[in-house]
């Protein structure tokens, strides 16, 4: 895992350096840990010194600044270790555009120009990146906790944030949750002269969308297996053991198979979490996998009690946290690669968003909108209305309205945010009215009308939120947490494919079905439903309900107005728990209130 | 010796019946009830949890229940509302829960246009319309339509090939036809209206789930599933069984 801190200094006078000396003495009394990874005059980068922290150290020639991450390069795919310095001059000459044109990867870099520095967070925003000003010096770090330990004061709540959080589930508009504390966001530079700041998009989906659209079906199915391969593989080359979490479903399975070529030189286990329910239990699906692969599978029943007390047990974060770290943060993952030696936890997150899982509402839409009224457009949304062809689809004549509306009139569908809004039943009155109009709330990609197919604004607005988790501790042992398929040049390739190649037979992801369908098992392949963890949800919270009830109805949520407690009493009433489609609300706010209540009592 | 006997007597379990219109089934740890007069769904939970019936292990009942006198204060509010009869209506029993859903009888990569015939299409229309009727009438009088038709055959009666071919007639067409609301229902209506008119008859069910409660419509002939999933039907738990 990679732990930084960079101080930034508007000039370089005494007064500003005194001030940085006391920031570092207190950071290094905090924790002896911290190591000068970069130095000049108005740049310092610290770094965690923990177990392979130096391999995430890249300079930027002698000193034109630092990259803290994971690298590689764009072309071979093949990773950037500490010892080679990157091509300086070009990168920092390009304002650090060019990491981004030529290399890819989990990083965050500082770059030391003359005149301007410069911060970049990855495209994929795989490491977090947050800044502050603490006086003259302005800070940037990965960790709530050591902004903390440097400025020595409480941190203050942004309940407007909170409430957008509470009424929209995850917001992401370069603003956080806390008071005088913002987020560079995935892609995003922070240019810095002096005591002026900039801001810009150096890798922007959109624009990837919009060049070199591939529409050939059998190069795109290609490619998508090449470079899908080509990535994990990537990943894996720095990691000797690697846990797999294996779900059963589509995505993971491709990881585990995209891991095949390296599978003989590695340590490779799969690990799969079931539990009783009628759509929790996968293990027939993880088991075809495992035994495709020829790997051992580890399967594991979820927990239903004590699940929330280590929730409360975790360090405070910037924002809250979401409904799957609540589920998915198993405690014996971290145990499990400690005893294993893994030092990486592969996922299959992301696959839903870059393979295109959809019910295919918009195909029609989106080739109306390339492509205009075309004969083509009628096959294409017939085919639509075949995908996934159940009782619960829709009809042609729904395809073809929506291809007229959003794909030749080119109406911008309504916002997902209002929609999310709308099915929340506990959230009070006033804090819709707090968290005001949601033009603010919007991702910078959005805040413009965009310039994309109606279904490929909705792939790229799933995208848009990074994955918080991104290592695991237990007693010395560090693994990280690695969402292959959320790699820059996969994101990128299936961002330039039109959905309706992505779905180009009936079925969703079906572009990555035929990638992988010979090195998948076939049911995996020729499953349509996916694996759901609401029953688990719901079995976790009557499990705990004496706790859930008294944080939620007593909870600072509830003092600031955010939630409402009569809606809060019904919900989790006997009568009604569970039988409603709140039980995934119910676990979001519970996050917020721990997120809320860990804040409060660490300040 | 007279307050044993008493004791006795008040432990003996009572039998209650469902209603004609009423069925039920166990789900988690809830018991479903649905009246199909008014397409109504009740939920109970005890407090304790444990379950006053004396539940068979069956997923779908239609006949009595045990009921145990510790819960009685419950069954009469059952009684109240008309969920629980203590006569015993003309028709009761089990009804036999379809095998367990495994395989889709044509998938959508399996789909022939080619075979439609112009009868296809008539009998497409009609049945469409039929089934937009239908969805007019309470549940309960659809179900008396189909069983009064599946009274004259006995069982499940198909012909394997010619209801695939039917189906894949059927779902060739689908997506002509207008969208409608409660999509699965109208659908099982229109696909059962469909096969019905070519002497094929399979199973209707009504499935639902507790986390949180939805419920759903498929037809189903054996283990085949006609118009859906058989891995999403699988999280269903039958509730109605024609």
């Amino acid at each position: 895992m990679c732990r930084y801190l960079a101080l930034i200094l508007a000039e370089f006078d005494v007064e500003s350096l005194n001030q940085r000396k006391l920031m570092i003495d207190r950071i290094q009394r905090s924790d002896s840990a911290w190591t000068k990874g970069f130095e000049s005059d108005c740049l310092l980068v610290l770094y965690r010194n923990n177990v392979g922290a130096r391999s995430r150290l890249h300079l930027i020639g002698a000193k034109g600044g630092v990259v803290m991450g994971t690298l590689f390069n764009s072309d071979t795919a093949w990773a950037i270790h500490c010892s080679e310095y990157l091509e300086g001059l070009q990168i920092v000459d390009s304002g650090g555009r060019r990491l981004v044109d030529r290399y890819w990867g989990r990083y965050c870099a500082f770059i030391n120009d003359e005149r301007a520095r410069y911060v970049l967070r990855d495209p994929c925003g795989g490491l977090p990146c947050y800044h502050a000003e603490i006086g003259r010096v302005k800070v940037l770090f990965s960790d709530l906790e050591d902004y903390v330990s440097l400025t020595r004061e409480h941190v203050q709540i942004d309940w407007e944030y909170v409430a957008a959080h509470v009424v929209n589930g995850r917001v992401q508009s370069g603003r956080t949750a806390i008071k005088g504390i913002r987020e560079v966001l995935p892609g995003e530079c922070l240019k810095i002269i002096r005591d002026t700041e900039s801001r810009q998009f150096y890798w922007n989906p959109f624009e990837v969308a919009g060049r070199d659209v591939i529409e050939d079906v059998r190069y795109a199915t290609q490619e998508l297996q090449r470079r899908t391969i080509a990535v994990v593989e990537a990943w894996a080359a720095n990691h000797s053991s690697i846990l797999v979490r294996l779900s059963g479903g589509l995505d993971s399975a491709i990881v585990l198979s995209s891991l095949s070529g390296v599978a003989r030189s590695k340590d490779i286990a799969c690990v799969n979490d079931y539990s009783t329910g009628s759509d929790t239990d996968e293990r027939h699906y993880a088991r075809a996998c495992a035994r495709t692969a020829n790997v051992e599978i580890i399967e594991r029943k979820r927990t239903l009690l004590a699940q929330l007390e280590l929730n409360s047990g975790t360090r405070p974060r910037v924002n809250p946290h979401t409904c799957l770290d609540f589920i998915e943060n198993h405690p014996s993952d971290a145990e499990l690669a400690a005893q294993r030696m893994a030092t990486a936890v592969f996922t299959g997150r992301g696959g839903d968003q870059i393979f295109y899982k959809s019910e295919g509402l918009w195909l029609g839409a989106d080739y109306a909108y390339t492509h205009g009224p075309t004969l083509e457009f009628l096959r294409v949304a017939m085919r639509a209305s075949y995908a996934n062809c159940t009782a619960r689809n829709s009809s042609i004549w729904t395809h073809l309205k929506h291809g007229y509306r959003y794909g030749l009139q080119r109406k911008q569908p309504g916002r997902p945010e209002q929609n999310v809004a709308r099915g929340r039943r506990l959230v009070s009155r006033e804090a819709i009215e707090m968290k005001g109009e949601d033009q603010q709330w919007l991702h910078p990609w959005f805040s413009t009308s965009c310039s994309a197919a109606p279904g490929k604004a909705l792939q790229v607005r799933a995208l848009a939120i990074p994955e918080a988790e991104i290592g695991i501790r237990s007693a010395g042992w560090e693994a990280e947490i690695i969402h292959p398929l959320l790699s820059q040049p996969l994101i990128e390739f299936c961002i330039s494919v039109p959905t309706y190649i992505l779905m180009h037979s009936n079925v969703d992801r079906s572009l990555a079905r035929a990638a992988f369908k010979s090195s998948l098992p076939c049911e995996i392949v020729l499953r349509r439903t996916k694996g759901g963890v609401n029953e688990h949800i719901a079995d976790v919270l009557r499990a705990n309900m004496t706790i859930v009830r008294r944080f939620l109805r007593e909870g600072i949520l509830v003092k600031n107005g955010l939630l409402d407690q009569n809606a809060i009493d019904t919900a989790l009433s006997e009568e009604h728990f569970g039988l409603h489609r709140g039980t995934v609300e119910i676990v979001d706010h519970l996050n917020t209130e721990l997120w809320a209540n860990l804040l409060t009592t660490a300040s | 010796m007279e307050t044993l006997k008493e004791e006795i007597a008040e432990a003996t379990p009572q039998t209650y019946f469902l209603p004609e219109h009423i069925h039920a089934c166990r789900c988690g740890s809830h018991v479903i009830f649905l009246d199909t007069t008014q397409e109504h769904y009740t939920a109970v939970t005890w407090p304790a949890g444990d379950l006053p019936f004396l539940c068979t292990g069956e997923s779908a009942w239609r006949g009595r229940f045990v009921v145990d006198v510790h819960s009685q204060p419950y069954v009469d509010e059952l009684l109240d509302r008309g969920l629980l009869t203590r006569t015993r209506p003309s028709e009761n029993g089990f009804v036999a829960v379809a095998a367990e859903p495994a395989t889709r009888l044509v998938a959508e990569d399996e789909l022939e246009p080619r075979s439609i015939r112009l009868v296809h299409i008539a009998q497409f229309v009609a049945a469409r319309w039929c089934a937009r009727r239908l969805l007019k009438r309470p549940l309960f009088e659809s179900i008396q339509r189909f069983r009064r038709r599946k009274a004259r055959v006995s069982g499940e009666v198909f012909d394997l090939p010619t209801l695939r071919r039917l189906v894949n007639a059927y779902q060739c067409l689908r997506p002509l036809g207008a969208a409608h609301e409660r999509a699965d229902l109208f659908d099982s209506y229109a696909l059962l209206e469909f096969l019905s008119a070519r002497d094929q008859y399979v199973s209707f069910v009504l499935g639902i789930t507790t986390v949180p409660l939805r419920k759903h419509a498929w037809l189903q002939a054996d283990h085949y599933v006609l118009n859906e999933e058989p891995a999403f039907v699988r999280g269903f738990k039958p509730i109605l069984v024609v």
